[in-house]
Protein backbone atom coordinates (compact mmCIF):
# COMPACT_ATOMS: atom_id res chain seq x y z
CA UNK A 1 0.00 0.00 0.00
CA UNK A 2 1.83 3.68 -0.90
CA UNK A 3 2.25 5.81 1.92
CA UNK A 4 -0.32 8.31 1.52
CA UNK A 5 -3.11 5.39 1.76
CA UNK A 6 -1.72 3.80 4.63
CA UNK A 7 -3.38 3.99 8.24
CA UNK A 8 -6.08 6.54 6.41
CA UNK A 9 -9.54 5.22 7.52
CA UNK A 10 -11.63 4.34 4.68
CA UNK A 11 -12.81 7.36 2.82
CA UNK A 12 -16.49 8.44 1.64
CA UNK A 13 -16.26 9.65 -1.87
CA UNK A 14 -18.41 12.73 -3.00
CA UNK A 15 -17.69 13.10 -6.03
CA UNK A 16 -15.44 11.39 -9.12
CA UNK A 17 -14.87 11.89 -12.51
CA UNK A 18 -12.74 10.07 -14.57
CA UNK A 19 -10.88 10.79 -17.98
CA UNK A 20 -9.81 7.54 -20.25
CA UNK A 21 -8.03 8.24 -23.49
CA UNK A 22 -9.00 5.57 -25.91
CA UNK A 23 -6.77 6.92 -28.50
CA UNK A 24 -3.64 9.13 -28.55
CA UNK A 25 -5.48 12.16 -28.18
CA UNK A 26 -4.66 15.60 -30.50
CA UNK A 27 -2.82 18.64 -28.85
CA UNK A 28 -6.31 20.30 -28.71
CA UNK A 29 -8.24 17.72 -26.82
CA UNK A 30 -5.66 17.65 -24.14
CA UNK A 31 -5.66 21.01 -23.72
CA UNK A 32 -9.76 20.82 -22.95
CA UNK A 33 -9.08 17.67 -20.88
CA UNK A 34 -6.46 19.89 -18.45
CA UNK A 35 -8.81 22.80 -18.48
CA UNK A 36 -11.72 20.52 -18.26
CA UNK A 37 -9.79 19.41 -14.74
CA UNK A 38 -8.51 21.91 -13.11
CA UNK A 39 -11.76 23.62 -13.32
CA UNK A 40 -13.61 20.31 -11.84
CA UNK A 41 -10.86 20.20 -9.30
CA UNK A 42 -10.82 24.16 -8.34
CA UNK A 43 -14.56 24.25 -7.80
CA UNK A 44 -14.60 23.27 -3.95
CA UNK A 45 -11.24 25.19 -3.24
CA UNK A 46 -11.74 28.64 -1.73
CA UNK A 47 -8.26 29.36 -1.42
CA UNK A 48 -6.24 31.00 -4.50
CA UNK A 49 -2.96 29.99 -4.09
CA UNK A 50 -4.44 26.40 -3.54
CA UNK A 51 -6.29 26.25 -6.56
CA UNK A 52 -2.94 27.54 -8.32
CA UNK A 53 -0.98 24.63 -7.06
CA UNK A 54 -3.71 22.10 -7.79
CA UNK A 55 -3.41 23.62 -11.44
CA UNK A 56 0.15 22.94 -11.83
CA UNK A 57 -0.27 19.31 -10.43
CA UNK A 58 -3.78 18.79 -12.86
CA UNK A 59 -1.41 19.68 -15.99
CA UNK A 60 1.73 18.31 -15.07
CA UNK A 61 0.01 14.96 -14.19
CA UNK A 62 -1.97 14.91 -17.34
CA UNK A 63 0.56 15.61 -19.71
CA UNK A 64 2.49 13.07 -18.06
CA UNK A 65 0.74 10.57 -18.85
CA UNK A 66 -0.43 11.16 -22.38
CA UNK A 67 3.15 11.42 -22.93
CA UNK A 68 4.21 8.40 -21.11
CA UNK A 69 1.95 5.68 -20.95
CA UNK A 70 0.75 3.07 -23.82
CA UNK A 71 -1.94 4.20 -26.47
CA UNK A 72 -5.43 3.49 -24.87
CA UNK A 73 -4.09 2.89 -21.06
CA UNK A 74 -4.12 6.27 -19.69
CA UNK A 75 -6.79 7.29 -17.52
CA UNK A 76 -7.20 10.46 -15.05
CA UNK A 77 -9.02 10.65 -12.23
CA UNK A 78 -10.04 13.24 -9.93
CA UNK A 79 -11.79 12.55 -6.94
CA UNK A 80 -13.29 14.16 -3.26
CA UNK A 81 -13.20 12.15 -0.73
CA UNK A 82 -13.86 12.85 2.86
CA UNK A 83 -12.21 11.38 6.14
CA UNK A 84 -12.50 12.02 9.88
CA UNK A 85 -14.72 15.01 8.50
CA UNK A 86 -11.87 16.40 6.10
CA UNK A 87 -12.18 17.00 2.50
CA UNK A 88 -9.35 15.71 0.36
CA UNK A 89 -8.95 16.16 -3.20
CA UNK A 90 -7.05 13.37 -5.00
CA UNK A 91 -5.80 13.67 -8.73
CA UNK A 92 -4.37 9.93 -9.90
CA UNK A 93 -3.13 9.18 -13.02
CA UNK A 94 -3.08 5.31 -14.46
CA UNK A 95 -1.23 3.89 -17.57
CA UNK A 96 0.20 1.20 -18.54
CA UNK A 97 4.29 1.03 -20.03
CA UNK A 98 7.51 -1.13 -21.19
CA UNK A 99 9.17 -2.67 -18.45
CA UNK A 100 11.98 -0.28 -18.61
CA UNK A 101 10.06 2.90 -18.23
CA UNK A 102 8.08 2.17 -15.24
CA UNK A 103 11.75 0.99 -13.50
CA UNK A 104 13.04 4.70 -14.90
CA UNK A 105 9.60 6.05 -13.27
CA UNK A 106 9.74 4.11 -9.84
CA UNK A 107 13.22 5.14 -9.40
CA UNK A 108 12.34 8.86 -9.80
CA UNK A 109 9.26 8.51 -8.07
CA UNK A 110 10.92 7.18 -5.19
CA UNK A 111 13.53 9.53 -4.98
CA UNK A 112 10.72 12.09 -5.02
CA UNK A 113 8.48 10.81 -2.59
CA UNK A 114 11.71 10.55 -0.16
CA UNK A 115 12.98 13.99 -0.77
CA UNK A 116 13.34 15.80 2.42
CA UNK A 117 13.77 19.21 0.36
CA UNK A 118 11.79 18.73 -2.98
CA UNK A 119 13.06 22.35 -3.73
CA UNK A 120 16.76 21.44 -3.21
CA UNK A 121 15.92 18.26 -5.11
CA UNK A 122 13.97 20.12 -8.25
CA UNK A 123 16.37 22.72 -8.56
CA UNK A 124 19.43 20.01 -8.67
CA UNK A 125 17.27 18.64 -11.33
CA UNK A 126 16.48 21.85 -13.61
CA UNK A 127 20.38 22.43 -13.21
CA UNK A 128 21.50 19.09 -14.72
CA UNK A 129 18.95 19.59 -18.04
CA UNK A 130 19.46 23.25 -18.40
CA UNK A 131 22.53 22.85 -20.69
CA UNK A 132 21.27 20.61 -23.08
CA UNK A 133 18.19 21.70 -25.65
CA UNK A 134 17.08 18.25 -26.49
CA UNK A 135 13.58 17.12 -25.35
CA UNK A 136 13.32 13.77 -23.18
CA UNK A 137 12.85 12.11 -19.61
CA UNK A 138 13.46 14.32 -17.13
CA UNK A 139 11.04 14.36 -14.53
CA UNK A 140 10.67 17.84 -14.42
CA UNK A 141 6.94 17.78 -14.36
CA UNK A 142 6.40 15.26 -11.54
CA UNK A 143 9.60 17.26 -9.04
CA UNK A 144 7.64 20.74 -9.50
CA UNK A 145 4.21 18.91 -8.15
CA UNK A 146 6.21 18.74 -5.11
CA UNK A 147 8.44 21.72 -4.99
CA UNK A 148 6.42 24.51 -6.61
CA UNK A 149 2.65 22.61 -5.83
CA UNK A 150 4.03 21.82 -2.34
CA UNK A 151 2.25 18.57 -2.99
CA UNK A 152 2.64 15.25 -1.71
CA UNK A 153 3.08 12.35 -4.40
CA UNK A 154 2.78 8.46 -3.90
CA UNK A 155 2.40 5.93 -6.39
CA UNK A 156 2.07 2.19 -6.95
CA UNK A 157 2.56 -0.52 -9.75
CA UNK A 158 0.92 -3.16 -10.47
CA UNK A 159 2.34 -5.47 -13.26
CA UNK A 160 3.42 -2.87 -16.12
CA UNK A 161 0.26 -0.41 -14.23
CA UNK A 162 1.71 3.09 -13.18
CA UNK A 163 -0.32 4.73 -10.80
CA UNK A 164 0.29 8.28 -9.57
CA UNK A 165 -1.48 10.00 -7.16
CA UNK A 166 -1.46 13.59 -5.32
CA UNK A 167 -3.15 14.54 -2.43
CA UNK A 168 -4.07 17.52 -0.67
CA UNK A 169 -6.74 18.31 1.94
CA UNK A 170 -8.96 20.95 1.08
CA UNK A 171 -10.73 21.97 4.37
CA UNK A 172 -13.78 21.10 6.79
CA UNK A 173 -16.90 18.82 5.19
CA UNK A 174 -19.87 21.73 5.78
CA UNK A 175 -22.81 20.69 7.00
CA UNK A 176 -25.99 20.46 4.57
CA UNK B 1 13.19 38.78 -34.99
CA UNK B 2 9.92 36.61 -35.74
CA UNK B 3 7.44 36.05 -33.29
CA UNK B 4 5.02 33.19 -32.28
CA UNK B 5 1.45 33.16 -32.92
CA UNK B 6 -0.68 30.20 -32.16
CA UNK B 7 -4.78 30.31 -30.90
CA UNK B 8 -3.63 29.71 -27.80
CA UNK B 9 0.09 30.97 -27.26
CA UNK B 10 1.50 33.97 -28.30
CA UNK B 11 5.54 36.01 -28.27
CA UNK B 12 5.87 38.98 -29.13
CA UNK B 13 9.14 40.99 -29.50
CA UNK B 14 9.97 44.58 -29.31
CA UNK B 15 13.33 45.42 -30.54
CA UNK B 16 12.22 49.19 -31.10
CA UNK B 17 12.89 50.02 -27.22
CA UNK B 18 15.45 50.71 -25.80
CA UNK B 19 15.78 47.20 -24.01
CA UNK B 20 14.57 44.41 -25.74
CA UNK B 21 11.35 43.25 -24.67
CA UNK B 22 9.41 39.82 -25.50
CA UNK B 23 5.67 39.48 -24.28
CA UNK B 24 4.37 35.83 -23.71
CA UNK B 25 0.43 35.70 -23.80
CA UNK B 26 -1.66 32.41 -23.32
CA UNK B 27 -0.91 29.09 -22.27
CA UNK B 28 2.74 27.56 -22.70
CA UNK B 29 2.09 23.98 -22.74
CA UNK B 30 3.55 20.72 -24.35
CA UNK B 31 3.10 21.96 -27.94
CA UNK B 32 4.78 25.28 -26.99
CA UNK B 33 7.92 23.82 -25.60
CA UNK B 34 9.86 23.04 -28.63
CA UNK B 35 9.23 26.09 -31.02
CA UNK B 36 9.52 28.17 -27.84
CA UNK B 37 13.05 26.63 -27.10
CA UNK B 38 14.01 27.03 -30.84
CA UNK B 39 13.01 30.95 -30.38
CA UNK B 40 14.88 31.43 -27.45
CA UNK B 41 18.01 30.06 -29.45
CA UNK B 42 17.26 32.80 -31.71
CA UNK B 43 16.42 35.33 -29.54
CA UNK B 44 20.04 34.69 -27.62
CA UNK B 45 21.85 34.76 -30.69
CA UNK B 46 20.44 37.67 -31.74
CA UNK B 47 20.89 39.81 -28.48
CA UNK B 48 24.42 38.30 -28.46
CA UNK B 49 25.41 39.77 -31.54
CA UNK B 50 23.93 42.78 -30.69
CA UNK B 51 25.87 42.99 -27.21
CA UNK B 52 22.44 43.95 -25.48
CA UNK B 53 22.73 44.71 -21.59
CA UNK B 54 19.65 43.28 -21.20
CA UNK B 55 15.94 41.87 -22.14
CA UNK B 56 12.65 42.22 -20.96
CA UNK B 57 10.55 39.61 -20.72
CA UNK B 58 6.96 40.02 -20.02
CA UNK B 59 4.96 37.31 -18.53
CA UNK B 60 2.08 38.93 -16.84
CA UNK B 61 -0.53 37.87 -19.48
CA UNK B 62 0.47 34.41 -19.62
CA UNK B 63 -2.16 31.95 -18.22
CA UNK B 64 0.22 29.00 -17.17
CA UNK B 65 3.51 27.40 -18.44
CA UNK B 66 3.97 23.99 -18.05
CA UNK B 67 7.51 21.98 -17.37
CA UNK B 68 8.76 21.30 -20.80
CA UNK B 69 8.83 25.23 -21.55
CA UNK B 70 10.28 25.88 -18.29
CA UNK B 71 12.91 23.76 -19.40
CA UNK B 72 13.09 26.07 -22.14
CA UNK B 73 13.64 28.89 -20.33
CA UNK B 74 16.04 26.70 -18.00
CA UNK B 75 17.99 26.11 -21.33
CA UNK B 76 18.62 29.84 -21.88
CA UNK B 77 19.03 31.16 -18.86
CA UNK B 78 22.01 28.27 -18.38
CA UNK B 79 22.93 29.69 -22.23
CA UNK B 80 22.74 33.65 -20.89
CA UNK B 81 24.94 32.91 -17.83
CA UNK B 82 28.03 30.75 -19.74
CA UNK B 83 28.09 32.95 -22.72
CA UNK B 84 31.00 35.17 -23.19
CA UNK B 85 28.96 38.16 -23.55
CA UNK B 86 26.32 37.29 -20.75
CA UNK B 87 23.30 40.22 -20.54
CA UNK B 88 20.49 40.52 -17.91
CA UNK B 89 17.21 39.00 -18.19
CA UNK B 90 14.38 40.90 -16.19
CA UNK B 91 11.14 38.74 -15.97
CA UNK B 92 7.91 40.76 -15.17
CA UNK B 93 5.33 38.72 -13.46
CA UNK B 94 1.57 39.14 -12.31
CA UNK B 95 1.26 38.16 -8.78
CA UNK B 96 -2.21 38.11 -9.16
CA UNK B 97 -1.36 34.36 -10.99
CA UNK B 98 -0.01 32.96 -8.52
CA UNK B 99 2.05 29.87 -10.09
CA UNK B 100 4.50 33.00 -11.54
CA UNK B 101 5.86 33.49 -8.59
CA UNK B 102 7.02 30.14 -7.75
CA UNK B 103 7.99 28.97 -11.17
CA UNK B 104 10.18 32.05 -12.13
CA UNK B 105 11.78 32.09 -8.20
CA UNK B 106 12.99 28.61 -10.00
CA UNK B 107 14.63 30.56 -12.61
CA UNK B 108 16.09 32.61 -10.31
CA UNK B 109 17.65 30.42 -8.06
CA UNK B 110 18.79 28.93 -11.35
CA UNK B 111 21.46 31.93 -12.28
CA UNK B 112 20.97 34.85 -9.46
CA UNK B 113 23.09 37.26 -11.02
CA UNK B 114 21.63 36.87 -14.38
CA UNK B 115 17.61 36.70 -14.02
CA UNK B 116 16.07 39.08 -12.24
CA UNK B 117 12.14 39.33 -11.12
CA UNK B 118 10.09 42.47 -11.12
CA UNK B 119 6.58 42.26 -10.36
CA UNK B 120 3.98 44.17 -12.61
CA UNK B 121 1.72 47.32 -10.99
CA UNK B 122 -1.69 46.20 -10.17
Amino acid sequence: MSQLLEGAPAPETIAHARVSMALSPPASFVKSVISWLTHLSQLTIQDRDMASRVRIAVAELTENVIKYGRTGSQRVDIVLEQRRGQLYLRIETTNSAPERDIGRAVELLSQLRDSVDPIAYYDQLILSVAPTHEPGVSGLGLARIRAEGELELDFRVQGDVLTIFVETPIGAQQAA
Amino acid sequence: MDSIQSSDFSIVTDETAAQPLVTLTGTGDAAVAQPLDDYLVRLHEQLRSRKSASVLVDVTQLEFMNSSCIKAFASWIHDVDTSDTPYSVRLRFNPGLRWQKRTLDTLTRLAPRTVQLEEAAS
